[in-house]
């Protein structure tokens, strides 16, 4: 049996873990370095939070769910980051520190482009409010204090945003394509399954089949007479014998490039009709 | 001098299939037949499959029983001279049926074989003459 997705999809989610916590602890280090030199630590702490915490909401294991994030604790974890960081770059911007502004809201919309929950509803609207909330902070700013971040903003942010977006749009095909071939494999493996017991079974039929065919052929070399009723035997035989030559695709010494293959009930039908006029 | 009569071995576990057989091949055939049912009955009866033209062997023979190529190889071993076909019922990709394809100079019959096929296989006693249905 092929694993399902929330199985395969583990590997996938142990990374985003292992990255989390890393981006977790490189941030807390930078908030601890910015303290040293007399900086503000409050949005690399701010990140260093948000990071640990979706690490922490996608340690539990859920299989069977597809994610390993509920969405409402992502969409929870999302406000709560965007608040903090709206707090810390307004908090930031108005003393007279160096700093680049937005960093937090650009490496979050990255982060949710490669987490942000399959639900597109809700991907998108993440996604979109990344953009839209850098917008309304900086134009909340009065036009000197735009004046002074430089022309980069909001326009870089918003670049990372509609990488963030390539991101998930990517993501989101791929874990369509995943389920579709998830879907396909689970129909592959139930017709295996069936085919693998016709043809295992098939003596049962054969054989009888066989015993049929010798007694038919010697009542009628006994009594030329019922040939005519015979013959009405002999045809449904014919049939049978058809039906399961068909089913004997599922021989694995078959090529079926050379073969007339249904693929459908109604192939089969239609095919079984031609055989037997 | 006169000619002898062909004998026809067949080594068939299906009791109704044996009979049938051994019906249609007395009326269609002047040969004398043997049919046995098991590697055991064939062992008890050696000197009589041994002394046959033709052998017609099922490839299973049953469930925890020797199969049909354990039947030919005891064939083999012992002398027997005349032309082999094995019968079967099961796919060719069944196990025993792979290692059956692949002796040489022995031909599978699958079932249900045409009685014209079965009878021409019969009388040709070729090892040659291959029927695949």
């Amino acid at each position: 049996m092929s694993p399902s997705i929330p199985e395969r999809n583990q590997p996938m989610w142990r990374t985003t873990r292992t990255l989390c916590a890393i981006t977790a602890s490189t941030f807390l280090l930078a908030a601890v370095i910015s303290v040293a030199m007399g900086k503000s630590p409050v949005e690399h702490l701010s990140i260093a939070i948000f990071s640990g915490l979706l690490g922490l909401a996608m340690r539990k294991e859920r299989p069977g769910v597809g994610i390993a994030i509920p969405n409402f604790i992502f969409l929870l974890l999302v406000t709560i980051g965007q608040v903090v960081m709206w707090n810390s770059n307004e908090h930031i911007v108005h003393t007279e520190k160096i700093f680049e502004i937005f960093t937090g809201y650009r490496i979050t919309a990255l982060v949710i482009g490669l987490l942000a929950p399959p639900v597109q509803w809700l991907g998108w609207v993440v996604i979109a409010t990344t953009g839209v909330v850098p917008i309304l902070h900086f134009y909340s700013w009065s036009p000197l204090l735009r004046a002074q971040i430089g022309l980069q903003e909001p326009w870089m942010t918003l670049m990372y945003v509609t990488v963030s977006g390539i991101l998930y749009s990517f993501r989101s095909n791929q874990l369509r394509i995943e389920r579709k071939s998830a879907s396909l494999q689970q129909r592959v493996e139930m017709l295996q399954r069936f085919t693998h017991i016709v043809v295992n079974t098939q003596h049962h039929i054969n054989t009888p089949l066989q015993t049929i065919e010798n007694s038919v052929s010697a009542i009628r070399k006994k009594d030329p007479e019922l040939s005519s009723t015979l013959t009405l035997i002999d045809r449904s035989i014919n049939r049978i014998r058809n039906v399961m030559n068909m089913f004997s695709l599922a021989d694995t010494n078959r090529v079926w490039k050379e073969e007339i293959a249904p693929v459908s009930s109604e192939e089969f039908e239609k095919l079984i009709h031609e055989l037997n006029p | 001098m006169s000619a002898r009569t062909k004998k026809v071995l067949i080594l068939e576990d299906d009791c109704d299939l044996a009979a049938s057989y051994q019906m249609i091949l007395s009326l269609m055939l002047p040969h004398q037949l043997s049919v046995l049912h098991d590697m055991k009955e064939m062992l008890a009866n050696s000197e009589d499959a041994l002394d046959c033209d033709v052998a017609l062997i099922d490839v299973d023979l049953g469930h925890n029983q020797p199969t049909g190529l354990q039947a030919y190889q005891w064939l083999c071993e012992n002398g027997f001279k005349g032309s082999i076909f094995f019968v079967t019922g099961h796919a060719r990709t069944h196990p025993v049926v792979v290692e059956a394809v692949e002796l040489n100079g022995v031909s599978l019959l699958q079932k249900p074989v045409e009685l014209d096929r079965l009878i021409e296989a019969i009388n040709s006693g070729n090892k040659n003459v291959a029927v695949h249905s």
